[in-house]
Formats: structure tokens, sequence, C-alpha cells
């Protein structure tokens, strides 16, 4: 190939090179157009995660309404994506500087990534930010600016069980893991699978490994995996949890098959209330998601909820809880001053409000504003809310979902190993080298 | 004819599909080989990263395993798919009343959408409530009562098996439609020389079917290679890494970890060697060379 | 040989086949027959059982899909879910798809058939380059050049339309598609285009009086394989359209699921609505193909 004939080639990759890298750099192009030309109000969009006939969508959508007829020329588009889908678009969409006005996010690792890259704009120190519980805000915090506002409620994790199964048998449920493995035993010597799990979607696996670290050693220990602190894998703690995952396994706690059962299609429910497993550890959407698959299950006053047992020895508040503190939506950077001006509006005149937060009661959620006890009365679902409520009210600790905490690249390979652990495939000190590796690799 | 009208023909012709290619594929294919020199994680701009992530690919014994895996499903594939459907095509070709109803109701998952498949299969497979177990407890077919998806030494040959539930109705149809070409007076003139039916069969069907079987099996391989949507509605990789295939690797390791680099590597990893299988089914099969291999004959 | 002359379509005097046809019905069914029958059988409970399954799910409901007797129609057996599917506006997504791929099987078929000509022709330098280049595309998954492809239809303010989709769907389709064609129309005798050449024809008249007619049961294979790999493509969809009044089937199945759970029954239903516009289209084609393979064949 001669000289000049190469170069050519060297000139084309290099645009392929800055057409697939700097997108970003020339943005902001994008969204400015539209919003130019009009007079008072601007155009967003705004891109949410709630698909499928949620209650939750009604509202939102009612909302959206209400803050468009008070504030005349803003128009509020919103787009429902599913959620597995939703990460490659966001993603893209972040990296060619063409995003949404308004995004949905868990916060934590993620959001931290866009923030880093420029991509969020920043709250600041809202004035709403202090009508909300204290740990509600933590997984959209970074360095003292506030980055999200909740738009759903709490998800804390729970076991929820068969109470028909557990009377009887004459049982109650345990509050020692030390009962919890006695429990396993009587149950399963009366031909019940005791716990259900669907780990073929491998995220919940995970919740046993978060209750579990911090029942042993306490919130720190997670905290320091989330930051990433080299060696923070490898702590007596977690190995000591991963240890009593694989002895939960090895005394056949869970279904059979539950290393390829997947939760979204209702089958790890379905053992639940059909009598064929006892119990099962899940965030608190599993009781709507229960309501909508046998609602004479929830409403008959069979299903029980109960915190994680703690570990004998173990240094973790028995109040502590694990799961999602709530879900978020942020502003884009790229978005106009108008736009910003605008989308701020809605989170404190709407998202922030008494109002919004009693509405979505009404959608089965569990606000995190403060003082939302008396928001449940009459709720079909009101002894679950309230229990919900003061559980994350009161919490000492609400340690954040480490798939969401932890940075993405380390992610997906911890949800990847944590399951070959359940499968007895994967020595616990082999899983913890492995993070500790992976983590410092990146 | 002068040249020049057949240049004129030549541009006429392949400008179009040419372009629609280069700018659609060809340029995002030079944009991923440029990018396996960056580290980017979607954000921002990328930073040159030399050859690190070509380094980290030959340490990578996940991304080992992914090709294995891979090989894997392309080569269990085209044995499995590629005798079925032969067999069901000259089946189907036969003119009885019966078999053209049997042929049309042959072509079903073919029209049903991969992800109906997927879910499908997965409330058939479940261990507790699924059909297939419900089948072994009532036949008391132990065999049936399986952890189909989530054992290790098994899950990999279930999904192979979904895929070819799946794609052995296209390849029926393509030799359904090759057998039916066949003159029949070749037959005929087997028959009077005394041929067998066997014979019949490893004499004149399978040699006029041999287009048909390159065609079939191009298609079977360059799809198992790339293939990508069952595994990730199903397993996602699991149970363990048993069934991450190197479409999927990539896929995680571009949209789910964010690392975009290194995904650009397994692309174009996953990208030469489908160039490679392209150059040894056109070497060895004759079937890329662009003059007829039917003029010596003709 | 009238054999030689028309090899992709293979001729034959035509009573043969009827004659054949006739004496197997008159004999007594073979040993092998019965047992083609019963392997036949076998492989039709294999492909029907599940569908049948999946259309007694459909008649469900979220709860008991799972817990019912999956082979038995008892218990509680509803259409609720094909009301839940039209009131997600399956209408829209159906008709997006449908224009999809019929836009990109012509487009694709019609542009490969072409270039696949020019490259058996082989009249210049620039054929066999061509077709090396795109053998260099038969195995990039796609997911491989999102990224880059996602940019580029954005700057070419294509982003959010079904025309950014036809372009690139039919793209991702012609490097298999050339490859078979090639392989199909190389055997297309040379006496013939020679004989249209003699006869004063140019090289459209070929193109067009010969090549295209021999092609039909090619083109009617590719149709079948492009026009699926289009109907349930996800990935480009996702990436590449935003809005409810672009989206597609596959997008549209999506939105059934919530997120934390999927409504199964729904979905299937779903799928089964989204059959019957394929299954006409299915059979539409299916004639074609039978009518250009029997007008030769059969007759």
């Amino acid at each position: 190939m001669s000289s000049t004939r190469r170069s050519r080639w060297l000139t084309l990759v290099a645009a392929a090179t800055m057409m697939a890298g700097l997108g970003a750099c020339s943005s902001g192009s994008s969204t400015t157009s539209s919003a130019a030309t009009t007079s008072s109000g601007s155009t967003l969009t705004m891109w949410l995660v709630t698909t499928g006939p949620s209650p939750i969508n009604t509202v939102i959508n009612s909302s959206v309404a209400a803050f468009e007829k008070s504030h005349p020329g803003d128009t509020i588009t919103v787009d429902y994506i599913e959620n597995q889908s939703y990460k490659q678009k966001i993603q893209l969409a972040m990296g060619a500087g063409n995003p949404p006005t308004i995004f949905w996010s868990w916060g934590g690792g993620p959001l931290h990534q866009f923030i880093a890259a420029g991509d969020v704009d920043s709250l600041g120190r809202p004035s709403w930010a202090s009508g909300f519980l204290p740990s509600s805000l933590d997984a959209v915090t970074f360095n003292g600016q506030i980055y999200g506002v909740p738009i759903e409620g709490t998800q804390p994790v729970f076991f929820f069980y068969n109470k028909a199964i557990f009377s009887k048998l004459g049982l109650t449920f345990p509050t020692t893991w030390s009962g919890l493995l006695a429990t396993v035993s009587t149950l399963k010597a009366h031909g019940y699978a005791p716990i259900s799990l669907a780990e073929g979607d491998q995220w919940p696996g995970l919740m046993y490994l978060e209750y579990l670290t911090d029942r042993i050693g306490g919130p720190s220990v997670a905290d320091a995996i989330q930051v990433g602190t080299p060696g923070a894998w490898n702590n007596p703690a977690v190995v000591q949890a991963l240890t009593d995952i694989q002895q939960l396994v090895k005394a056949g706690a869970f279904q059979k098959g539950y290393d390829a059962l997947h939760y979204s299609g209702g089958g790890s429910d379905a053992l639940v209330y059909s009598g064929k497993a006892a119990m099962q550890l899940m965030g608190d959407w599993d009781i709507s998601s229960l309501l909508g698959l046998d609602k004479s299950f929830v409403t008959g006053g069979d299903l029980g909820m109960a915190p994680f047992p703690t570990v004998p020895g173990g240094t973790g508040n028995p109040a502590d809880l694990a799961g999602n503190t709530a879900s978020y939506v942020a502003i884009s950077s790229k978005a106009t001053s108008k736009q910003k001006a605008a989308a701020e509006a809605f989170f404190a005149d709407v998202l922030a409000t008494a109002s919004y937060a009693k509405s979505s009661v009404g959608a089965g959620e569990v606000p995190v504003i403060k003082g939302a006890t008396g928001l449940f009365a009459g709720q079909q679902l009101a002894s679950y809310d309230q229990a919900i409520y003061s559980a994350v009210e009161n919490a000492p600790s609400f340690q954040y979902s480490w798939d969401q905490a932890v940075p993405p690249a380390e992610a997906t390979p911890m949800l990847a190993d944590l399951a070959q652990v359940f499968e007895l495939t994967m020595t616990p000190q082999k899983f913890v080298a492995t993070l500790d590796s992976t983590s410092t690799g990146t | 004819m002068p040249s020049s009208r057949k240049g004129l023909a030549d541009l006429a012709g392949l400008v179009p599909a040419m372009v629609l290619f280069g700018v659609f594929i060809a340029v995002p294919m030079l944009g991923a080989l440029a990018l396996s020199f960056f580290r980017w994680n979607g954000l921002g701009t990328p930073t040159w990263a030399g050859g690190a992530n070509w380094v980290q690919f030959v340490h990578d014994p996940l991304a080992r395993q992914a090709l294995e895996v891979t090989a894997k499903v392309v080569v269990l594939s085209w044995i499995v798919q590629t005798p079925i459907s032969i067999a069901l095509g000259l089946f189907t070709a036969g003119r009885q009343r019966y078999r053209s109803v049997y042929a049309a109701l042959f072509v079903l998952p073919l029209l049903l959408s991969t992800a109906g498949i997927a879910l499908m299969w997965e409330a058939l497979l479940d261990p507790e409530f699924g059909g297939i177990t419900a089948l072994g407890n009532s036949l008391h077919l132990g065999f049936l009562q399986q952890n189909w998806l989530g054992d290790p030494a098994l899950t990999i040959y279930v999904l192979i098996a979904l895929i070819a539930w799946q794609f052995i109705p296209f390849h029926t149809l393509l030799y359904q439609m090759g057998r039916r070409q066949i003159p029949a007076v070749l037959f005929e003139a087997a028959l009077l020389d005394g041929a067998s039916h066997a014979q019949l069969f490893w004499r004149v069907t399978l040699p006029q079917l041999r287009y048909t079987i390159v065609t079939s099996s191009t298609l079977i391989i360059v799809g198992s290679l790339t293939y990508f949507d069952i595994i990730y509605i199903m397993t996602n990789g699991g149970p363990g890494y048993t069934t991450r295939v190197v479409s999927l690797d990539m896929y995680q390791t571009a949209f789910q970890q964010n690392e975009f680099g290194y995904a650009s590597v397994l692309a174009v990893v996953l990208g030469v060697v489908g160039v490679a299988v392209a150059l040894g089914l056109v070497r060895y099969s004759g079937f890329g060379s662009m003059t007829s291999q039917q003029e010596g004959a003709a | 040989m009238s054999q030689t002359v028309a090899r992709p379509a293979r001729a034959q005097p035509a009573a043969h086949g009827a004659r054949t046809a006739t004496r197997a019905r008159r004999r007594r069914p073979s040993p092998g027959r019965v047992l083609a029958f019963i392997l036949a059988t076998v492989w039709l409970v294999v492909v029907i059982a599940p569908i049948y399954y999946m259309v007694l799910a459909s008649l469900r409901s979220q709860g008991t899909y799972l817990t019912a007797n999956p082979w038995l129609p008892r218990g509680g057996l509803t259409l609720a879910e094909y009301g839940t599917v039209f009131g997600a506006g399956l209408g829209r997504y159906l008709l997006n798809s449908v224009i999809l791929t019929a836009v990109c099987i012509v487009l694709t078929l019609s542009l490969c058939l072409g270039a696949a000509f020019r490259i058996v022709r082989r009249s210049t330098r620039a054929a066999g380059v061509t077709f090396r280049i795109l053998l260099l595309g038969l195995a990039i998954p796609i997911q491989a050049i999102i990224v880059p492809l996602y940019l580029l239809v954005y700057k070419l303010h294509l982003y959010n339309t079904l025309f950014a989709l036809m372009l690139v769907m039919s793209a991702a389709a012609v490097p298999v598609s050339v490859l078979i064609m090639v392989s199909f129309v190389r055997d297309i005798p040379r006496e013939l285009i020679g004989a249209v050449l003699v006869d004063g024809g140019s090289e459209w008249t070929v193109f067009r009086r010969l090549i295209v007619p021999l092609s039909r049961p090619v083109l009617a294979t590719l149709a079948i394989y492009d026009g699926l790999n289009v109907w349930n493509n996800f990935i480009l969809p996702l990436v590449l359209t935003q809005s409810n009044n672009v989206a597609v089937l596959p997008l549209g199945l999506t939105k059934l699921e919530g997120l934390y759970s999927i409504n199964v029954p729904a979905i299937m239903a779903a799928v089964l609505l989204s059959v019957l516009p394929l299954v006409i289209l299915f059979v539409m084609l299916r004639k074609q193909v039978m009518r250009s393979l029997g007008s030769v064949a059969i007759r």
C-alpha cells in the first residue's frame, strides 16, 4: 500500500473515531433549537422506566398535566422505556449529547458516572431537600450537591412469607440466623421449598449478601466497598456473609431451579402464594406484585412481612435496612437555562410536594417525605405501607443496593460471580479476590 | 460491447448497495475498530489506550470461554439443524395432501417473535410449574424433570435446541424448495439403473441439493456466530458463564460495564472470525467464486 | 439438454412429475413412508405442543398461567389479556413493523440482486473488489457497531424516524444477501445471457428479462430470511427511535413489561395476534414461491 493511500486510510479511521467518540464535544446544539423560538415557556422531554400498567404512571401523567396548566407555555413530553433497555438508551443519548431534559435514575454509581462526565445539572441545596427523610437523598448527593428528586417511593427489602404455612407448622418467623436455619430444616422436612429465590435475575441473591454483610459487620463494610476502597471486598464480614449464603444453599433452603428462575415472570411469587415455598426475600414492591397475581392471598391476611434476621456476634443494628431508598429524576446539563428553570420548577412545585406524595400513596407507593404517616389511612395496604414507612424513618442505616451503588464496571462481575457462589461453583475467598482485583483495575 | 457501457452498468448495479453498506455498516465498523484502541466509558472524550485493550483480551479467561461457547453454538447448531432440516424438507416436498398440511404447520415457529418464544419456553421449562415437568410427573418420566435452565452442564444444550426449534422451519423451507427443483428424470434414470432408495438419496438427492446445503449452512453459521436474543432473554449468560457467547459478552462489557473500548476489541474479534469463516466457506465450497461451477457440466 | 439451459429452475418434462406422483399413490405405503410419517408426526408434536401451550397461557391471568395445569384448558380462561394488548396500542406497532419489513425486503432484494448480477458478470475490477468488501461485513453483530451507528444517524438528522431503520436494516442485510444471490445468479448459464445480448439486448435487458424472473426462488428465500430479521430486530429500533408513533412491535412488546414484572399472558396474546399479518404475508409469498417453482417443476 502506498504511503498516500495509507494516510487516506488513517484519515478515514480518525474520522470514524471522531464520530464514535467526540459526539459529546459538538453537542449542546441539540436541545437549543426549539426553546429559542418559543415566546414564554419551553418544551421538555422526560424519560421514565415505569412501563406497563403501573399505577404511578397515572399519577405522573396527571401531575404533568397539572404542571403544564399552572405554567402556561411549558410542556413536558413523557416517554416510558423498559428498564433493561433504558440503561443502554440513556448511555448512548448521554454520550452523544442528545439526552432528554429530565431523566430517570436509581442514583448511585451510574448517576455519578454521568455527573463526572459533566452531563448532569446540579440542583445545589434546594429548599425542598429538608422536606425529605435524611436517608432518602444520599443516593443523589455527591460532594454536598443534590442532583435528583425522588419520583417513586422507597423500596426496602424484607422477607415476605406465607403465614398459612407457618401457622400450620406452628412456626413463627425467625429473628436470628440460627433460627432461620432451624426453620428451613423444619419446612424441608414437611415437604416445602423453604425459600423462594429468583437467582436467574442475579440481583435477588445480592439482597442476602447486603443484609448478611450489614448484620455481621455493620454499615461501614458496605460503605468501603461502595467508595472503592482498595481491598474492601476482602473483609471478614463479607467472607462470613458469603459462607453463610453457601450454608443456606447446602441446607437445601432454596427451591429446585432457583438459579434459573426470573422474578419478572411471577414464578418466585407463585411459589409463595400457591403454598409450595414458605418465604421470599424481596423489595417491598413484592406486595403490589402479589396483589396483582393473587389478590386474596394479600387481602385475606396470608402475607407476612419480617425484617432480615440478626446474626449472632454481629455488630450491625437489626433495624438497618437494605434496598432502594427511592428512584429519582435528574436534569441534563445539556438543557437550556429556560428548560432547566422549568424542570426545577416541576421538581419543586410538583414532585417535592405533599400533594404529589399523597397521590403516589394512592398508587401504592411509600413516599420518602417527612411526616407521611398520616397519608396511609384508608389505603388497601395501609398496614404494610405504615410498617415500611416507620422502618425507613427509624432505620439507623439504609444501605443502598450494591448493584446500583458500585461503579457499573464492577456491578456486572459482582452479580455474575455471586450467582456462582449461590451455585457453589465459586468459593467466598475467590469471590472477594476477584472483585478486589476488578475494583482496583478500573 | 464498449467497456464504458459495462462500467455504467456496474455503476448502476454496485453503487447503491455499496453506498448503503458503506455508510451504515462499514463506517461504523471502522469506528469500532478505532475505538478498540481507546478507553471510553461512553461519556465524554475517549482516551488513547494503545494496545492495552488487546493485551487485556489476550489475558482474559472470560473472553476465551466466550469464544469456546460461541464455537459450540455454531458447530452444534449446524450439526443439529442441517440433518433435521434436510429430512423435513424432503418430507414436505412430497406431493401427498397431508404432507402439505404438515408443511404449513411446520412453519409456525418461524412466525413467532423471539421475545414470545423465549418467554414461552421459560414457562414450559420451569422446574416447578412448567409444562415439561408436568408431563414428566404424569408420565412418570424422570428424565423430563431437569433444572433445564440452571444446570451448568445442560443449559447451553437446551439453548441450542431452542435456537434449532426456532430456525429449523426456515431451513426446512429451503430444502423443500431445493428438492422440488430436482428434475424427476434424474431419479427415474437412477431407478432404471436399479438404485435403492438409500442410493437415490446419496447419489441423486444429496448431490443435487449441494447448493441448498451451502446456502443453508452459511446462514446457520453466520447467524449463530452472532446469535444473541434468546440467550440474552433466557439466561443472560448464566448459569455461571456457561452460556455467555461473544456477542453477549460484548454487549455486557459495553452497556452494563460501560467499557466501550474493550467491547470493541470483542467486536473486532468476532468480525475477524466471521471473515475467516466466510473465506473458509468460499474456499471449500467454491461458493464465493464468481464463475459458475456448472460451466464444465454445460 | 433442456436441463442445462434452465439450471436455476431446473426444467423437466411436465408429465414425469405427475406420473410419478400417481404411481406412488396407488402403491401400498412402504415401511420407509410409514417411518417418515411417524417421525414427521413426532416433529409436528414438538412444534405444535409449545404453541398450544402458548395459546392456553394467553387465555389465563398473570396469577394463574403458572399454577394452573399447563396442558388442560381448565380453570378460568379469559380473553382479558387480548383486551390489554389492544389497549396498549398494538395496532400502531404492528403497522409500523409491517411497513418497515416490507420496505426493507424490497430495498434489500432490489439492490442486492443488482449488485450480485454485476459481481457475477465481472465486467470491471470494481465488481470483484465490491464483493470482497461486502464479505467483510458477513459476521458483524449489530451491537458491535451500535455506538458509531447511533451518532451517524443522529448527525444525519434521521434519529427517531422509520426511514433510518429502513436504511440501516437494509444495509445490515446486504452482505449475506449478496453472497447467497451471487451463488445463485452465477449458475444462470452464460449461454442464456449471451443469447439475449446477441439479440441486441443491453445488460439492463438481461437483468430485467432473465435474471429477475429466474432468481425468484432465491428472492423468495431471502425475502423470508431478511424479513424475519427485520421483524424480530429489537436493538436498532430501541436505540434509533424514541416516539410511540414510530415504535415497532418488538419494542411495543416491552411496554407490556413493568419495572419488576412481565405480564406473560399479555405478551403471549400480543405475539399470537402479531402472527396474523405474518401468516397472511407468508401465504401470499408461499403461493408466489410455489408458482415460480411450479411453473417449471410441476405444471
